[in-house]
C-alpha cells in the first residue's frame, strides 16, 4: 500500500483497489472539493487538512514523513468513508451504486428461498464506531452479516441506515414483485410437517393477512 | 485399536505422507479431509450391520466394492485385477456417495446424534448469517432426501429458516479464526431433511431460548428507517415480509398463538386424495 508505484496513482484508485474495499463507490472529485458537502466533518478527524489533500491528490504519499504516513492514511480512509456516506444519498452516488448492485457486487442473499437476490450494504447505526457494515436483502427485507469477500472491518456508518431504503424508493422497479406469494421453508420430519412449526406458521400467516388488510383499509379512496 | 494408533503416531515423525494415509482407517481419513468438516465418523459396527444398509445397493453403483473401501477390507489387489484404472476412480466416487447415504441414516441414531451434538457445541457448522439472530449456531440440513438434487443447506433454530453455505465463511475455534470451505458440492441427501428437527427434539437444551415465542421481549425484526423515520405502510417500499420473522411476544399474542389450531389446508387434502386414487387405479 505504500510502495513507489502507488504514489503515481490516484489515491482513490489505490484505496478502492484494496482488498475488501470494492463495496465503496468512487466519489466524484468535484463533490469532495465543494466545502459545503464537508460541513462539520473537520470536527472529529485528526489531520483533517492533510487527509483531504491526500484524497484530492494535492500532496503525494512521498511528501509525508514516515511516522505521519500511517496516521494520515487512516484519517484519509475515515474521511473518505464519511464523505461516501453523504455522497451515496445524492443522485450521482445512487446511480453509481445502482451499477454495482446490478452486477451483484455486494453479494447475494444467503436465504435459500430468496434465490440469489442481490444484496445492498446498510448500516445499523449512523454514528461512527457503533456497528460494522451489514447487507440488506430487498426480497426478505432482512439484514445479513457480510460473507468472506467483503472487508468486515468497514464501519456501517459509511453506508448509513437510510441508503438501501432511499435506493429502492428511487428505483422501485428493482423490488421483486413476488411479495404476495408465501415462499418459505417448511420443516419436515420423515416427510411429515411438525406440529409446533406449523402452528407458528399458521399464526404468522394470520398476522400477515392482518397487516395486508390494515394497509388496504388505510388507502385513500 | 489402541496399538494401531500407537503405530501411527510413530509414523508421523519418520515416514512419508503416503504411508500415513494408508495407516489411517478410510472413515477417519475421509472425515479429516478439508471441506469434510460436517461429517461425523460413522461407527464401523453400524455399517457392519446389513439391516442398516437396506435399499442402498440400488442407489449406488459398485456397491460391494465401495463398501469394502469404507470398511478397509483388504482386497485391494483383487480390486486392481478386476477393474480398470478409470473404474477405480468411479468406485472411489461411489464410496463417497455410499458413505454419505449411510451417514444420513447414522446421524438419526442415538450415537450419531450425540456425535453431532458435540460438533454443534463446538460450532463446527458455523453461525446464522442473519444479523438479528446474533450468532445462533446452525445445523446442516437437506431440502430433499434425493441424491443429486441440491447441495447441503444450513438450518437456523432461531429464525427457522434455511441458508446456503457460503464458500468462505470464517469460524473461530480455540480463539483462532480460520476460513472453512464448506462442502459446496455435497448432496443434501447426506444429511437429510429430518436431522435438524430430530436433533432439537432430542436435545431441547441446545435449542435457543425463545425459539417459538419471545415473552416480554421485543421481536427481533428489522425495521427500515429513512433519515431516522419509519417507512409508511402505504409506501412503495413498505415492509411486507415482517410476518416471516414474527413470533408471539406479548400476552394477548401468546394466547392467540396457543389457541391456533393447525389444520391441514384443503388444497393439500385434495392433492393427497388424488395421489391415492391414482395409486389404486394403477
Amino acid at each position: 500500500m505504500y510502495s513507489i508505484e502507488d504514489q503515481v496513482e490516484d489515491w482513490k484508485t489505490v484505496f478502492l483497489a484494496q482488498k475488501g474495499n470494492s463495496i465503496f463507490c468512487n466519489v466524484d472529485d468535484s463533490y469532495i472539493a465543494d466545502p459545503f458537502n464537508l460541513t462539520n466533518l473537520d470536527k472529529d478527524i485528526d489531520n483533517y487538512k492533510s487527509a483531504l489533500k491526500l484524497i484530492l491528490n494535492d500532496i503525494t504519499l512521498s511528501k509525508i514523513k514516515g511516522l505521519h504516513l500511517k496516521k494520515i492514511w487512516d484519517s484519509a480512509c475515515f474521511l473518505y468513508g464519511q464523505i461516501h456516506a453523504r455522497y451515496i444519498l445524492t443522485n450521482d452516488g445512487m446511480l453509481k451504486m445502482l451499477d454495482k448492485y446490478e452486477n451483484s457486487a455486494f453479494g447475494t442473499c444467503p436465504r435459500v428461498q430468496c434465490d440469489q437476490q442481490s444484496l445492498i450494504p446498510v448500516g445499523i447505526d449512523d454514528r461512527v464506531g457503533v456497528a460494522r457494515v451489514k447487507f440488506y436483502c430487498c426480497n426478505c427485507e432482512d439484514v445479513y452479516e457480510p460473507d468472506g469477500q467483503c472487508n468486515k472491518e468497514i464501519d456501517g456508518a459509511f453506508f448509513t441506515t437510510t441508503f438501501p431504503h432511499l435506493f429502492f424508493l428511487s428505483f422501485p422497479h428493482l423490488k421483486p414483485k413476488t411479495k404476495f406469494k408465501i415462499d418459505r421453508y417448511v420443516p419436515r420430519m420423515f416427510g411429515y410437517k411438525i406440529y409446533r412449526h406449523s402452528k407458528l406458521h399458521k399464526w404468522q400467516e394470520r398476522e400477515r393477512t392482518k397487516a395486508i388488510w390494515e394497509s388496504i383499509s388505510k388507502l385513500p379512496v | 485399536m489402541e496399538e494401531y494408533y500407537d503405530e501411527r503416531a510413530d509414523y508421523d515423525l519418520s515416514s512419508e505422507a503416503s504411508e500415513e494415509e494408508e495407516a489411517l482407517p478410510w472413515i477417519s481419513w475421509f472425515c479429516s479431509l478439508s471441506g469434510h468438516e460436517f461429517f461425523c465418523q460413522v461407527d464401523e459396527e453400524f455399517i457392519d450391520d446389513e439391516f442398516n444398509l437396506t435399499g442402498l445397493a440400488q442407489q449406488v453403483n459398485y456397491y460391494s466394492e465401495a463398501l469394502d473401501i469404507i470398511l478397509d477390507i483388504d482386497n485391494e489387489d483383487s480390486l486392481d485385477e478386476r477393474l480398470e484404472g478409470s473404474e477405480i476412480a468411479m468406485v472411489e466416487m461411489s464410496a463417497e456417495i455410499l458413505y454419505g447415504l449411510i451417514h444420513s441414516r447414522y446421524i438419526l441414531t442415538r450415537a450419531g446424534l450425540e456425535q453431532m451434538a458435540q460438533k454443534y457445541q463446538n460450532a463446527e457448522f458455523g453461525y446464522c448469517p442473519r444479523y438479528l439472530c446474533s450468532q445462533t449456531k446452525v445445523l446442516p440440513c437437506g431440502l430433499t432426501d434425493l441424491l443429486e438434487q441440491e447441495t447441503v443447506r444450513l438450518y437456523c433454530p432461531s429464525c427457522h429458516d434455511v441458508y446456503t453455505c457460503s464458500g468462505s465463511r470464517f469460524q473461530t475455534v480455540d480463539g483462532k479464526t480460520r476460513p472453512i470451505f464448506f462442502p459446496l458440492y455435497f448432496s443434501c441427501a447426506y444429511f437429510g431433511t429430518t436431522f435438524p428437527h430430530l436433533f432439537f427434539d432430542t436435545f431441547p437444551q441446545l435449542a435457543p431460548k425463545n425459539a417459538l415465542s419471545t415473552r416480554n421481549q421485543p421481536p427481533a425484526i428489522y425495521t427500515p428507517k429513512i433519515f431516522g423515520f419509519g417507512v409508511s405502510k402505504l409506501s412503495r417500499i413498505s415492509s411486507l415480509m415482517k410476518w416471516l420473522r414474527m413470533k408471539p411476544s406479548d400476552e394477548s399474542a401468546i394466547e392467540e398463538y396457543k389457541s391456533t389450531k393447525f389444520l391441514p389446508s384443503s388444497n393439500s387434502n385434495i392433492g393427497s386424495n388424488n395421489d391415492i386414487s391414482i395409486d389404486e387405479s394403477a
